[in-house]
């Protein structure tokens, strides 16, 4: 039994409940940026019975609400050795998927209800997979993952039990791109054989049946909107938003790429991003997820590889790029956040893009975005107002022209009065909390892990002016000299990761005092405070602090940074100033006039219409379930395929919460074949089939007592009595193969009989024997009695296997 | 099986059963490593080596022994050159068509390590097995296997596992038709700092082929010998010295490399002392090292994920106190360092250079790590003569310290035995190993499974093959309208059994297309005959033949007969019938039949006489339209021939009495009571010969088609 239901129906969000027999596999588990948790209920609700969680994306989209629901899982466990659902994901869908969500995290204006160290503990909890590598779950069911292109690592599931097979491709790309292979559903012109034929095929619906044109146009056009935008006006600044997923690969690699055949000098290219360094890190040592272009790239070059970058510069800070530029040369700026709704892109745009008619708004996602979030307005403005371009041709860039936004804008200000007291409790409780949370887990530790702990220590160069805080978990924290001394107590930002054990020990770390002529050696750092690029860390590892009675949050009380947070606890201060203090992050309302130009080229890298329309009758699936697309285009889509030939018309399209029944109704037992019976078979090839006729009598083998035995399977044995021939069932007269006049005329040539085509669909052979096709599959050899006659078919029955 | 030799097939099996294993190579030798497994009309070829004693066309395995063109699909197990220098030379210059596979670290570094292995291997033009063109024209055409990926060509299922050894060396898990077959390759049981071990496939495999390198010699205990290392090294540098560490390139260099950064790490004292890599190899390669992290042992990965982490982009494998040395010219040798210098054995080149430069000052030190080989330097000098050759024929003083380590990537003795009893397989074929090692291996498995006769060890020469027969049992799965009704006892199915890639099914003809993806055709065949005579005449003789014939009015209302319901004959024109059918083996022969009575019509003397003169009586026995009664007395007809004066006629039959044994028949039922078993089965086989001898082959109403079909089959059997 295979029962359906979608948690999640839109292009924004992917979240899939699958059940075969009794075992419930929750398939994504997505979340959108401006999306509330307490709307996630439909997920919730699924949580206590599901008992397998499959990802499939490192993106936003389909594991967003994953940490949440790891959270939640974990809150609610029965006892506290009840173990959690295995939880399976490709290898780098597990390492992008940690790093983009802590930056999502970070940069979301809602705060997440759970500590940061909980996507650390739910990533960790994942099993990695490879393509192609079949795996028992549970209850039967075995899991496989196979290339869904789309993303490094992207994935299309397929489920099996029994002989059920269940496939689900919700985000997948048919085409090859430059950084990522196409999907196996697609390749070369060939759907992978493990593929055909599912009892069911769950597919992503996406923009419908719209079609997209080719990678190489797309490309162009994205490129020759950044040469004209530069060119005319060298000073612009292009702001690309991308997602925090394994898809700004592409694009950096296309930029970089191109980069390198410009003329020098080129213009400054950056990657503004908090996270997309380290997708950048993980993605060099995961070239064997990529496309074969990228391997054969790897193995050209000598040192390096594809993902050296000459000219991508991956920056952390706005600051860092206007300073390179001198505000005056013109350059080119990817952001992750797709919908410029929080973080470091929507900060740039208000700020220094939105305002100059000179620059470049340059969006490339449609379907991520969400048609509310700032970058989504935008494409609308563009939809609106852009002239409709030719079949073909993509749409050019228009000039926003003074659109008036009211924008929230994020901005930091202090604690004052009540709510700084109330912050200063809040924190000292949770402090003495949390130090007791560490002391306990700490005793778990194994001492084993000392001398690793150690050895990175001293691995540290001299001038490292940070310490490693022994239980500092993935980050390393900044402690301001004057706070505690060398003593650092503080062990907030650590996981419960129980795999990454830590020494049983002491936190405390012993730097190796310096002395020179004038007595021991001051470092400078340690009074100049939180080193800028660190904020951004610090920043992902906020901890909400809440204001009771308060709906969001983030808006009315953030909390300060950590660092601040810390030297309130204990008292300290320094030369920072506003960094050092506690301080809240406020929404304030800001008119935005919106003058620059907008463009939008489709680099979503997703499977579109035709591509459908081609694929799914090569893939055969009997039953056809559509999901992940508005209703409109869902519709448009069951329209496209009820004139396609070879797609089932048993399709399914479920709203969320909605539960459909997809069972695949086919009777099958096993049979064992007697040798008897084998001797007698006349096999025929065809292909990479082979063919017999078979006709025996089915025997139930006894044991002693002539009761059936249980575990032995029928057998089936040739028959042997007249009265057997007398009851067996005639063959019918099929032959299996295709019969094609022109290899026939090809082989009837080579018999030496002379075969010439009379008109439509009709081969004459030596002027007396005539060979028709009528219709599919039916062929007619006509003539007189003669020796032709049997010659001719003699060659017609020579291309098929008679059965 | 077309392609085993004739002399071979004495196994009292079906030759289909049997699966035949060839050494090409390393058969009771180390070098030169390939299989060849064969097996229901699948080949599949293990490794491509050179011999490394050898040069040229006698470093290869007996390619000549085999058809290469008819390998499906080649294993490179790992990137060593006695395992895969030959590849370019099987790909691009024999007759090989199958597809290749490796994994994505191997594929990397066999492209580096051939090209290096095309410069050096100085043998003249003509003796060279293949150009660099070749090596990339092969290198294009490798396909990339990932662990644990299955991958299925032609139904032959591989699966790689990690074995160690060194970074890309796979195990392969290989399965034909349901028998499935381990091959180890070269692998290592030992935890390292960067390696997998060689990991216990989740199913238990038929044959495992297994290297047996170190037969039953014992390794010492890792930490020893890197305590042993470490020490020397220190103590090496302690009083001033170098030490020179010959290694080959790739393998255990990294790890070597490994053990050193964090000896320098944990002893901050040593940071002022140089650690150099003399290779190019080795530099070029450091990037594919540094690159495949994700298929190292956890250890190596939890120190990259915290060096991203981090945010530092710190890769285990940039170091941080070895350095590259492109040349010697660039190295200042002006006090204590440790230097890796390629080639292990000290033949030539850098490591060489080295040594003779400071095997006279006792304070440095020669630690030899890897394998030697006999006749090298490196095997000589272990000897620690007094004076040493160098290269140019001056006698050089020895008096550096020279120390062996072994730090050989293989299992030894009693982890290759630990391993084959966690693999469990009943066959066990050593390969890769000297004649003695494996041979005290072989009796140390032996005496380690007596008793145990499922159990069996084997070690052929090359190109002695070895054939193991396999009876599995058959099974095809019945699906679509064929199952609709569970399996019952008695049930005649008949249907189409397609099989791909050894999965077989069965199901009706009219399911091929949902189920096969077979596209069905129909072969409609329509015959025109020249016949002059009268319709009745040819519905005499058809009836005369078959019995019953269907006579109806075609749509242009012309008449129309249907023999059997298969045949059908129209008039089409005066004098011309068109006979028309759909094909199919009994369609055809009914036809035929047909065909030849309308053939024969004309000059049959029944025609004649039937047209000639009419009388009332007929003269000829109707075969045709006989009535019920006088079959059965046919039948009984046929009995009496039989049994003659023993059978006596009753109302519903016949009793016949031979001997003492009397036997009753009914001819109503067709059965026979009979307490003698011989006689009631005789009796038996007559009666049902004889009503299928008397019944028509086409008869209406009252009695099924079905008899028909018996009645032809038994017809058949008669004649």
């Amino acid at each position: 039994m295979f029962l359906f239901t979608p948690l999640a129906n839109s292009t924004q969000q992917s979240a899939q409940l699958v059940e075969i027999d009794d075992v419930r596999i929750l398939i994504d588990c997505g979340w959108t940026e401006s999306m509330p948790f307490e709307q996630m209920e439909q997920i919730l609700a699924n949580a206590p019975k599901i008992d397998a969680i499959l990802l499939s994306h490192a993106s936003v989209k389909h594991l967003g609400a994953y940490p949440y629901l790891f959270s939640h899982l974990q809150k609610n466990l029965a006892t506290p050795t009840a173990s959690l659902p295995p939880v399976y994901a490709t290898l780098p869908v597990t390492a992008i998927g940690r790093t983009s969500s802590h930056e999502t995290y970070a940069s979301s204006s809602l705060s997440p209800p759970f500590p940061p160290n909980v996507i650390d503990a739910a990533f960790d909890h994942i099993q990695s997979l490879r393509f192609s590598q079949p795996t028992r779950i549970m209850g039967g069911v075995s899991i496989t993952a196979f290339n869904a292109g789309h993303t490094l690592g992207g994935t299309i599931w397929k489920l099996e039990r029994g002989g059920e097979t269940v496939v689900v491709a919700g985000d997948w790309n048919h085409a090859r791109e430059r950084v990522f292979a196409s999907s196996v559903l697609f390749n070369e012109g060939q759907v992978l054989g493990e593929l055909r034929k599912p009892g069911a095929l769950v597919l992503g619906v996406g923009k419908g049946s719209n079609i997209v044109l080719p990678r190489k146009r797309r490309e162009e056009a994205l490129l020759s909107h950044i040469t004209t935008t530069l060119s005319h006006t060298p000073s612009s600044t292009i702001l690309i938003p991308l997602p925090p997923s394994p898809r700004l690969l592409e694009l950096a690699y296309l930029l970089e790429q191109h980069w390198r055949t410009l003329p020098a000098p080129q213009p400054p290219l950056y990657l503004l991003s908090s996270s997309a360094g380290k997708t950048i890190q993980y993605a060099k040592s995961m070239l064997e997820w990529m496309s074969e272009e990228i391997g054969r790239e790897f193995g050209a070059v000598q040192s390096g590889g594809p993902f050296e970058f000459k000219h991508l510069k991956v920056v952390g800070r706005w600051e860092q790029c206007k300073s390179g530029s001198d505000g005056k040369e013109g350059m080119v700026v990817m952001v992750t956040g797709e919908g410029l709704e929080g973080g470091l892109g929507r900060r740039v745009f208000v700020e220094d893009v939105a305002t100059n008619p000179q620059n470049l708004l340059l969006l490339t996602q449609e379907t991520t975005m969400e048609p509310d979030s700032l970058a989504g307005k935008m494409w609308s403005v563009w939809d609106t107002h852009a002239p409709s371009a030719p079949e073909g041709v993509i749409r050019d860039a228009i000039s926003a022209g003074g659109v008036q936004l009211r924008l929230k804008i994020r901005e930091k200000a202090l604690l004052e009065g009540d709510e700084l007291t109330a912050y200063q409790e809040e924190e000292a409780s949770r402090q003495a909390r949390l130090t007791a949370d560490t002391a306990l887990e700490m005793r778990n530790r194994s001492i084993l892990e000392a001398d690793l702990e150690s050895e990175e220590e001293s691995e540290d160069d001299e001038d490292d002016h940070h310490l490693t805080t022994g239980v500092g978990g993935v980050k390393r924290e900044a402690v301001g000299f004057g706070s505690e001394g060398l003593f650092d107590l503080y062990v907030r930002g650590h996981h419960a990761n129980a795999s990454k054990s830590r020494p049983l020990m002491f936190p405390f770390v012993e730097r190796r005092r310096r002395f020179d002529d004038f007595g021991e050696v001051l470092r400078a750092e340690d009074f100049a405070g939180v080193k800028e690029d660190e904020q951004v860390d610090i920043q992902q590892a906020v901890v909400s602090v809440a204001a009771k009675g308060k709906k969001r949050k983030w808006d009315e009380v953030a909390k300060g940074k950590k660092k601040g947070e810390e030297h309130n606890a204990t008292g300290g201060g320094g030369e920072d100033g506003l960094d050092e203090r506690p301080s809240k992050i406020v929404d304030v309302e800001k008119d935005v006039v919106v003058h620059c130009k907008i463009a939008f080229v489709d680099m979503e890298g997703l499977r579109d219409g035709r591509a459908m329309e081609r694929i799914l009758p090569m893939i055969g699936a009997r039953k056809l379930i559509l999901v992940g697309g508005d209703e409109a285009d869902t519709q448009d889509l069951r329209l496209s395929f009820s004139t396609t030939q070879g797609i089932t018309q048993d399709i399914f399209s479920p709203e969320v919460g909605e539960t459909v029944n997809a069972s695949m109704d086919v009777n099958a037992y096993d049979l064992k074949l007697s040798d008897a019976l084998l001797k007698t078979l006349k096999w025929q090839k065809l292909g990479t089939h082979e063919v017999a006729h078979v006709t025996g009598k089915i025997s139930i083998p006894t044991n002693d007592d002539d009761a059936p035995t249980a575990t032995a399977l029928p057998v089936l044995e040739p028959l042997s009595t007249p009265a057997d021939f007398a009851n067996a069932p005639r063959a019918a007269p099929l032959h299996v193969g295709d019969i094609k006049l022109a290899d026939l005329r090809a082989g009837l040539r080579s018999q030496g009989i002379t075969a010439e085509f009379m008109g439509e669909g009709t081969l004459l052979c030596d002027g007396v024997v005539a060979v028709r096709k009528v219709g599919a599959g039916r062929v007619v050899v006509e003539g007189g009695v003669g020796e032709v006659f049997w010659r001719v078919r003699g060659v017609v029955y020579g291309m098929v296997a008679t059965v | 099986m077309s392609k085993r030799k004739a002399e071979t097939v004495e196994i009292p099996v079906d030759p289909s059963d049997v699966l035949e294993f060839t050494n090409l190579g390393a058969g009771n030798e180390v070098g030169r490593s390939c299989h060849i497994i064969q097996f229901k009309g699948k080949t599949v070829m293990l490794d491509a080596g050179v011999h490394p004693a050898y040069t040229g066309l006698a470093a290869l395995p007996f390619y000549d022994e085999f058809d290469l063109s008819t390998v499906d699909v080649l294993l490179i197990s790992h990137f060593h050159l006695d395992h895969a220098a030959s590849l370019p030379y099987v790909m691009q210059k024999t007759n090989f068509r199958g597809r290749v596979f490796m994994t994505h670290p191997t594929k990397a570094i066999y492209k580096w390590l051939l090209s290096d292995f095309v410069r050096v291997s100085n043998v003249g033009p003509d003796d060279q097995l293949y150009e660099e063109k070749d090596l990339l024209a092969s290198y294009e055409k490798i396909e990339t296997i990932d662990y644990h990926s299955t991958v299925i060509v032609d139904g032959i299922k591989i699966t790689p596992y990690h074995a160690g050894h060194v970074l890309g060396a796979a195990m392969f898990f290989i399965e034909i038709a349901g028998v499935k077959i381990l091959f180890t390759g070269d692998y290592s049981r030992e935890e390292d700092r960067h390696l997998n071990v060689a990991e216990v496939p989740p199913e238990k495999p038929d044959i495992m082929i297994t290297e047996s390198t170190y037969g039953t010699a014992a390794h010492q205990p890792r930490e020893e010998k890197e305590n042993r290392l470490t020490h020397l090294i220190h103590s090496t540098l302690r009083r001033g010295g170098r030490a020179l560490l010959p290694v080959f390139a790739l393998g255990r260099a990294q790890e070597l490399l490994l053990i050193l950064e964090e000896y320098w790490t944990n002893h901050p004292e040593l940071h002022s002392v140089p650690i150099y890599y003399a290779s190019s190899l080795a530099r070029k390669c450091m990037a594919v090292y540094q690159t495949y992290i994700n298929m190292m042992n956890d250890n190596i990965r939890r120190k990259f994920r915290e060096g991203q982490e981090k945010g530092e982009g710190r890769n285990p494998f940039i170091f941080k106190h070895i350095q590259s040395l492109r040349s010697l010219e660039r190295f200042e040798d002006v006090g204590p360092c440790v230097m890796l210098a390629s080639p292990g054995m000290l033949q030539n080149g850098v490591s060489r250079e080295l040594l003779e430069r400071w095997c006279p000052d006792p304070r440095n030190s020669l630690l030899v790590t890897g394998y030697s080989v006999e006749g090298t330097m490196a095997k000589h000098i272990l000897n620690e003569p007094p004076e040493i050759q160098s290269l140019s024929g001056q006698a050089l003083p020895r008096r550096m310290q020279v120390e062996e380590l072994s730090f050989a990537a293989h299992v030894d003795g009693r982890q290759n035995q630990e391993f084959i009893h966690a693999i469990g397989a009943r066959h066990i074929i050593l390969v890769h190993g000297e004649q003695n090692n494996m041979g005290r291996l072989k009796s140390n498995l032996m005496s380690h499974y007596k008793g145990n006769d499922q159990v069996k060890i084997y070690n052929p020469r090359n190109c002695e093959p070895l054939q193991l027969p396999f009876r599995s049992d058959k099974i095809a799965k019945t699906i679509g309208s064929l199952a609709t009704k569970p399996p019952a006892n008695g049930v005649i199915l008949s249907g189409v059994l397609v099989q791909k890639d050894f999965g077989m099914s069965v199901m009706a003809a009219e399911d091929l297309r949902e189920f096969s993806g077979l596209v069905t055709s129909i072969v409609v065949e329509k015959q025109r005959v020249r016949f002059g005579a009268g319709v009745s005449l040819l519905v005499f003789h058809l009836e005369q033949m078959f019995g019953a014939v269907r006579k109806e009015l075609d749509e242009e209302k012309r008449p129309m007969f249907k023999v059997m319901d298969t045949v059908t004959i129209r008039c089409v024109e005066e004098y011309e019938l068109e006979i028309e059918w759909v094909g199919n083996v009994m369609n055809d022969s009914i036809a035929d039949a047909v065909l030849a009575i309308l053939l024969g019509v004309e000059s049959s003397p029944a025609s004649v006489k039937l047209t000639n003169q009419s009388c009332s009586h007929s003269h000829y026995p109707s075969h045709a339209n006989v009535t019920p009664a006088l079959r059965l007395e046919r039948v009984l007809m046929f009995l009496e021939a039989q049994f003659g004066e023993w059978l006596t006629s009753t109302d519903v039959g016949c009793n016949i009495v031979v001997d003492d044994h009397k036997a009753s028949v009914n001819l109503e039922t067709l059965e026979v009571e009979c307490g003698f078993e011989p006689l009631r089965s005789r009796i038996k086989a007559v009666l049902e010969r004889a009503v299928g001898t008397v019944a028509p082959f086409a008869r209406f109403e009252e009695e099924s088609d079905r008899d028909d079909e018996e009645v032809k089959e038994e017809d058949e059997d008669t004649r």
